[in-house]
């Protein structure tokens, strides 16, 4: 069961490759592998704590104000957790800025409380803000290796080809751009295959 | 009607109990991160002088001059100050403390708080690596900037240059560096001249003023001086050390 929500997570429905959600972050922080960490990390931090309270107060919260409840909830999160960050990780505060409190607009987390937390138990909606966590961490992650890579010619701030020449292109949003479309082509173009498969 | 009140109700509820939640936390990290911040910038200054520097906090009254700045000795000799800059970068103000001695040339600057865009501005800080990811034990390992070192023997007291052609500093050779400085300019970090300027803009605007009016040392009193002379009281006081850059 873990598996396949995992495989739900990271792969059938991930959140920037298939759901497409999230894409403002993704393209400012997947800069460098330190920042798309942190930052996947972070996201799926206050996806899992608001997707458990959601669930839990859904049927208190009246239809027609549920949104600005949820987002309440969520900026909530966002404000304890960069206050922890502060405390702990000062650097990473000093690197991720201002899209450390931007988070709480970051329509995964909304999306998932609006689509999954007011629908579902709190024990199945962590499980499903900690799968979608992980999945817009490993997107993340994959994004900004390829992208410190081609732009710095670095990975985790370390040297990668002694004397390769960076693109600094990849590092500014338009090369975000190109990296996720191409990364969504390949998914795609296998998924694709996968599925012709299986209907012959 | 009693649906509206409901929704005033839930509203009102959850955003007291989110305001409570926030309040708790804050006051629960406040102190540790005003530590935090207050180690950063004694760090800060320390960083700004060579080694073997003693070091005074000194206060004004915030006229010309900073209400906070740092004076330091070597030898017993004076032989620098240090000020907190700010200049607007990118996105929002860009803090920074300046190292310089008394013939105007910089000994060090270090960057205290800035919201560049990660990736791009963000890279003040960066140190220029030379290991490899596939031995990450070998090649140099340098602690310092290269952005912020290459401000090392900057003149402030002419205007800097920012110059993008040429490269970014940690990629170039000697001579190209020694290029730089004979001109007195910086390099550009690549995507982020608007970051760049911002540093060398409110060092040009601000330190040299603060130099001359610093004079030799011990400037309070030739400071009461002149100002007795213009007979005019000192502006307005801002709360913050900012740099002086209002002033």
């Amino acid at each position: 069961m873990i598996a396949k929500e995992l495989k739900r997570g990271i792969i059938t429905e991930n959140s920037i490759f298939v759901l497409a959600l999230g894409l403002c972050p993704t393209l400012a922080v997947s800069t460098s592998v330190k920042n798309g960490l942190g930052m996947g990390l972070a996201t799926t931090f206050v996806l899992i704590c608001s997707n458990i309270i959601i669930s839990i107060v859904k049927n208190w919260i009246p239809g027609k104000v549920r949104i600005p409840c949820y987002i309440v909830i969520i900026a909530t999160f966002v404000s304890i957790l960069h206050l922890l960050i502060k405390v702990y990780t000062p650097t990473l505060d000093s690197q991720l800025g201002i899209f450390i409190p931007l988070i709480a607009v970051n329509c995964i987390i909304l999306g998932r409380a609006e689509a999954f937390a007011a629908k579902n138990n709190p024990a199945t909606s962590l499980v499903d803000g900690a799968v979608m966590g992980l999945g817009f961490t490993a997107a993340l992650l994959i994004l900004s290796t390829i992208r410190e890579f081609l732009g710095g010619n670095k990975i985790f701030d370390l040297m990668v080809i002694p004397g390769f020449q960076p693109m600094a292109v990849f590092i500014l949003a338009p090369g975000g751009f190109f990296v996720i479309a191409c990364v969504m082509g390949l998914i795609n173009y296998f998924r694709g295959k996968k599925g012709a498969k299986a209907k012959v | 009607m009693t649906d509206t009140i409901k929704l005033i109700l839930a509203l009102t509820l959850i955003s007291l109990i989110a305001g409570f939640a926030i309040g708790k936390a804050n006051y629960r990290t406040k102190d540790r991160i005003a530590a935090k911040q207050q180690a950063a910038r004694q760090g800060a200054i320390d960083a700004v002088f060579p080694e073997g520097f003693k070091i005074k906090e000194m206060n004004d009254d915030g006229g010309i001059l900073p209400q906070k700045y740092w004076i330091a000795f070597s030898d017993d000799k004076l032989s620098g100050y240090a000020f907190e800059m700010a200049g607007s970068g990118y996105a929002g103000d860009i803090r920074f403390m300046v190292g310089v001695g008394l013939d105007g040339k910089i000994l060090g600057l270090t960057v205290l708080e800035h919201h560049e865009t990660p990736g791009l501005g963000s890279r003040v800080n960066e140190v220029a690596s030379t290991k490899y990811i596939w031995f990450p034990f070998g090649g140099d390992d340098k602690t310092k900037p290269w952005f912020t070192e290459q401000f090392e023997g900057i003149s402030t007291l002419r205007p800097i240059g920012v110059e993008k052609s040429a490269g970014e500093w940690h990629r170039l050779s000697e001579q190209a560096r020694a290029g730089l400085r004979d001109r007195n300019a910086v390099s550009a970090i690549t995507g982020s001249t608007i970051t760049t300027a911002a540093f060398t803009r409110a060092i040009e605007r601000s330190v040299s003023k603060y130099l001359e009016e610093l004079g030799g040392y011990c400037c309070p009193a030739t400071r009461k001086k002149r100002e007795a002379e213009a007979g005019a009281a000192a502006g307005e006081n801002g709360e913050e050390t900012e740099g002086g850059d209002d002033s």
